[in-house]
């Protein structure tokens, strides 16, 4: 017989084996197992992390809205920009001021007089994930307190 | 996401069995090995998590070099273990085959079942992941970190040496 088809007999004889399959028990661990991680990556995959990376560059954006703003029921500037190493795509980012309260004059700890603004603040970020196309409207409210000096009465 | 964990349980029982007879020449029992391919499995899965991967179950090569990888760990603590426990005699457990002959009553299959388990490590797993694997060589080579050539040579030498113990187990029988 030459030797391939000594080979060739060999490989046949071989392919009469079958890899015995996983024990009932491993088997049913290891689909637990897939199952648990599986839960895990969908909280990965469309919670925290994904949320994440678009409220941290949000969150930067709304914090420059809040001590830019100007008082009163304006927006402030649309901002635009590119969210940083993530392909999310900031389209606007607005600091919608809703309602502002005066809440009456008040001595400070340093004896000097301040007013004591309440304001009502939206914050409405548009943003694009480039990768999937999906475009994402975030919408923030919040209330922030403002001492403005009073020097004239 | 429940697709997602069924796609990756698919895969398991696909290649479950495969997977296990690799990791049968790194493990001493069958739970052993069964546990190399747990670790195998959940080290792929967060591999594959990462980005750009997808999440998909990964490609075989990648298994049998995270079983492999494995092995290696566990081989080196049971070296310290057995150091240690010098004294202690371990039974084979004569029921635990790694193949199962598709013909439970063809002799010749049982016999070249054992002629595989008797393989040495380098041939055997060379073996295991051409024929039930369905690697190539160049996929070996990269597994093993030898050329496909060594692959190519071990392959053959193992299959030489299964056809000459085949031989001489029938002489056996028929002396």
């Amino acid at each position: 017989m030459r030797e391939a088809d000594r080979y060739d007999a060999m490989e046949k004889a071989l392919l009469q084996l079958m890899p015995a399959a996983l024990s009932e028990t491993a088997q049913a661990g290891m689909e637990a197992q897939l199952d648990e991680l599986s839960g895990s990556a969908e909280v990965l995959r469309h919670g925290f992390p994904h949320w994440a990376k678009w409220l941290g560059g949000i969150a930067a954006a709304v914090t420059i809205g809040v001590f830019a703003f100007p008082f009163g029921s304006q927006e402030s500037a649309p901002l635009v920009g590119i969210a940083e190493d993530d392909g999310m795509v900031v389209i606007t980012e607005l600091d919608r001021v809703e309602k502002v309260l005066d809440e009456g004059l008040f001595v400070d700890a340093g004896g000097s007089a301040v007013r004591k603004m309440s304001v009502r603040v939206i914050g409405e970020s548009r943003i694009l994930d480039e990768e999937t196309g999906i475009e994402v409207t975030l919408t923030e409210p919040r209330r922030e307190m403002v001492l403005l000096p009073v020097s004239t009465f | 996401m429940g697709n997602f964990s069924d796609v990756w349980k698919r895969w398991l029982v696909e290649n479950g069995p495969r997977l296990l007879l690799f990791a049968r020449g790194w493990g001493k029992t069958r739970e052993d090995a069964e546990d190399l391919v747990q670790e195998a499995v959940l080290k792929m899965w967060h591999y594959q998590q990462e980005e750009n991967r997808g999440g998909k179950p990964p490609d075989l090569p990648l298994v049998f070099s995270t079983i492999r990888f494995a092995g290696l760990m566990l081989h080196r603590s049971e070296k310290r273990r057995r150091k240690r426990e010098e004294a202690i005699v371990y039974l084979n457990d004569f029921q635990d085959v790694w193949l199962d002959p598709v013909m439970e009553d063809d002799e010749d299959s049982v016999r070249l079942r054992d002629a595989v388990q008797n393989l040495s490590d380098k041939l055997r797993e060379v073996i295991v992941m051409k024929t039930w694997g369905g690697l190539t060589f160049a996929q070996i080579s990269e597994v093993l970190a030898i050329s496909p050539n060594t692959a190519a040579s071990r392959y053959r030498y193992a299959l030489e040496q299964l056809t000459q113990d085949l031989k001489q187990m029938r002489e056996e029988r028929h002396a």
